[in-house]
């Protein structure tokens, strides 16, 4: 893993005490809300419905068990004991006083971490497929690369006033759970005849006008990457618009200019900014290579083990293949039945620091389906992760199916809000609490939003639902069929949307639906959706809404 | 009225005297005077002969100009350059780093952001700079 050096140590320092200040100059009057708004934006302070929210980065989602610990202190000492783990590998925390912020950060920064950049219109905390080292046929770790885009993004400056937010993700494979077709930028680690490097792609994005990432450079050498960076970033923050937030990211760009057009505009600043620009400091790239090397992994040979069907319906859905067959990952959900998608405890943050530490080589990852992962776990450990899991309240069944749901905070908490999002979570959680029952309907992700910024990433879900206001009144739109791996593909809107009390319903008719049509238990709703398309779908969801209201 | 500051705080204008010109009514040694839209590359006759460019930021919050300054100086200007406009000491580091070399700031808001305020402001080598040795 990364550690910080005397480097990053000293600006983290410099970053808290500027923030001291702004604070300070803030309530002495020297700065106005309207200019303390984008300092205080950058360094990750909301001002929410009820309260300031911190966000917190977690760059690349990985976590040491100390880092943890720290995350479960802050909650206990300056909130309200939990955290809330984000669709974008970061942490927030709900209920900070502004004065109580600069305090945070320094507690922060004791063990290497901060806020900075997780909002205003900058490149954002960047995020990367959440089994990066672990998971089998990768060309080389995606951190190599995030951490790479982490530092040279960090306080760019030229590039912290862009018309709007900028978000970078890595992958390493084919198999995409970066979701890198709908990010700004998004990255794929490749090799070639030995050398590492990148397909590039651009202009993706979710929101209230979706686009699917266009490849705009389908091989680029490693050496290159910071000056391609820079020339993508530059040719948008002087061509992308400022007149409409709603029209300012690149995704917008892309759209308007078309892309052979902007990619012409890209390589000509390219071609000049390489040219000019040095190579990248050796020593700073060997020291982040480094941080990345495998742990020394145990090498005991596996123990045959006779699990109850608890334990083995968790071995299921909770274990993913590690690149070495002694070892596996394992995925805790944060999702119990009834529960609030990526809330943590302090004392189950504590709980899984102990695991890292004690069985996971002091590793742990943030996924970007909020949950929480420890990458390496030798497979005679399993059982007593397992229990230990189950002791803290964190051990369900579910990862992947229909109650693994993401939901963005919603009314609950979020200024934007037009609808409730996590208890629409929870109930769906809910009408599936039998697990064997969500076995039997295997993979599906749903995906909540609770206004058209979807920080829910609906437009992506197997079945997404937006939650709109209409006339006063909550509504949710269904999409059915999005996806946000490397099929990558936008929910198709069932039709008119549903009321508060009707939605949840609505999704267990769409889910009855899937189980008549699919053809038998190893087609998934997102196949079967593919191959029957929307009418039996439809039919569920209106035919019997008509009948109700005839 | 506007308040200079530099690296050294609070100073005058050392360019005060000269005449402001837009690019198209460009004439040799006065300053020539853009705007956020302005495009750096079209410019290399203004640019040969003018002792200041004043960049006239787009509003609170437009950061067009760090660019346009960036690409200035990369371009080989190697007069002086000023950012003009609604601008936080906070940026003040940003600036810099992108070739500035003053601003010319609102009385308003050199009132509100006194001169040790900009004094205190700190230029450690940032990561940018470490990383790609610029
Ligand atoms: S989708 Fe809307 S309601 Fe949900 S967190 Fe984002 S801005 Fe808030």
């Amino acid at each position: 893993m990364y550690s910080y050096t005397e480097f990053d140590r000293d600006f983290l320092r410099a970053r808290v005490d500027e923030f001291r200040g702004q604070v300070a100059r803030r309530l002495d009057g020297s700065l106005t809300e309207d200019e303390f708004k984008p300092l205080r934006l950058m360094n990750g302070l909301y001002l929410q419905l009820h309260a300031y929210m911190l966000r917190v980065a977690i760059p690349y989602g990985t976590l040491r068990s100390a880092q943890m610990r720290k995350l479960a202190e802050i909650s206990e000492r300056w909130d309200r004991g939990y955290g809330h783990f984000t669709t974008r590998q970061n942490i927030q925390f709900n209920w900070p006083r502004l004065t109580d912020v600069p305090d945070m950060l320094d507690a922060l920064s004791e063990v290497g971490m901060h806020a900075i950049q997780t909002s205003g219109n900058c490149i954002r905390n960047v995020t990367a497929d959440h089994f990066a080292g672990a998971a089998p046929g990768e060309a080389e770790d995606p951190r190599i690369t995030a951490e790479l885009v982490r530092q040279w993004s960090t306080d760019h400056p030229e590039f912290a006033y862009l018309p709007r937010k900028f978000k970078v993700a890595v992958t390493a494979l084919e198999q995409d759970r970066a979701v890198i077709r709908f990010h700004d930028i998004g990255l794929r680690v490749k090799s070639r005849d030995g050398e590492i490097g990148y397909e590039v792609v651009i202009g993706g994005g979710l929101g209230r006008t979706p686009m699917i990432g266009k490849v705009v450079r389908e091989w680029l050498p490693k050496r290159d990457l910071l000056a391609y960076l820079e020339a993508i970033l530059r040719v948008y923050n002087l061509s992308g618009r400022r007149d409409n937030k709603y029209k300012a990211r690149i995704k917008i760009l892309v759209h308007e200019t078309g892309l052979d057009e902007l990619r012409e505009r890209i390589e000509a600043e390219f071609a000049t900014g390489a040219r000019l620009l040095g190579d990248v400091n050796p020593d700073v790239i060997a020291q982040i290579e480094q941080s990345f090397v495998d742990p020394e992994f145990r090498d005991d040979p596996v123990a045959p083990f006779a699990p109850s069907p608890a334990f083995q319906a968790f071995l299921d859905t909770n274990l993913s293949a590690h690149k070495r067959a002694d070892h596996a990952i394992v995925t805790v959900s944060t999702k119990p039945i009834g529960g609030t998608p990526g809330d943590v405890t302090a004392d189950q943050m504590r709980v899984l620091a102990d695991l890292a530490e004690i069985y996971g080589y002091d590793e742990l990852r943030i996924s970007h389906e909020q949950n929480v992962i420890l990458p390496h776990v030798h497979r005679n450990d399993l059982a007593k992760v397992y229990e230990a899991l189950r002791a803290a309240g964190l051990a369900t069944a579910n990862v992947g199916l229909v109650s693994d749901i993401i939901a963005c905070p919603g009314l609950d908490y979020c200024a934007l809000a037009t609808a409730r999002s996590i208890p629409v979570a929870q109930q769906i959680s809910e009408m599936f609490a039998d697990i064997d029952a969500q076995h039997d309907i295997g993979p599906l992700k749903i995906k909540i939003s609770g206004c058209i910024n979807a920080c829910g990433h609906h437009h992506v879900g197997h079945i997404g639902i937006l939650g709109l206001d209409r006339a006063g009144v909550e509504n949710y739109q269904l999409t059915l069929g999005g996806d946000g791996t490397e099929d990558a593909a936008v929910g198709d809107r069932t039709g008119p949307g549903f009321a508060y009390d009707e939605v949840v319903p609505a999704v267990g008719r769409l889910i009855h639906a899937y189980l008549e049509a699919r053809e038998d238990k190893h087609e998934s709703f997102l196949h079967t959706y593919r191959r029957v398309s929307l009418a039996p779908f439809k039919a569920a969801l209106y035919g019997e809404r008509d009948a109700a209201a005839a | 009225m506007t308040q200079i500051v530099s690296k050294d705080g609070f100073v005058a204008d050392q360019f005060a005297d000269l005449e402001r010109l837009a690019p198209e009514d460009y004439r040799p040694g006065a300053a020539l005077a853009l705007g956020p839209t302005a495009d750096p590359g079209a410019l290399a006759e203004q640019l040969s002969s003018a002792p200041l460019v004043e960049i006239t930021v787009g509003g609170f919050g437009d950061g067009r100009e760090f660019s346009i300054g960036a690409l200035l100086r990369r371009q080989g200007y190697r007069g002086h350059l000023r950012a003009c406009g609604p601008l936080l000491v906070d940026q003040f580091r940003a600036l810099i780093r992108c070739g500035f070399d003053d601003i010319a700031l609102p009385d308003e808001m050199a009132e509100r952001q006194p001169e040790a305020q900009w004094r205190a402001v700190p230029f450690e080598t940032g990561y940018r700079a470490r990383l790609l040795n610029a």
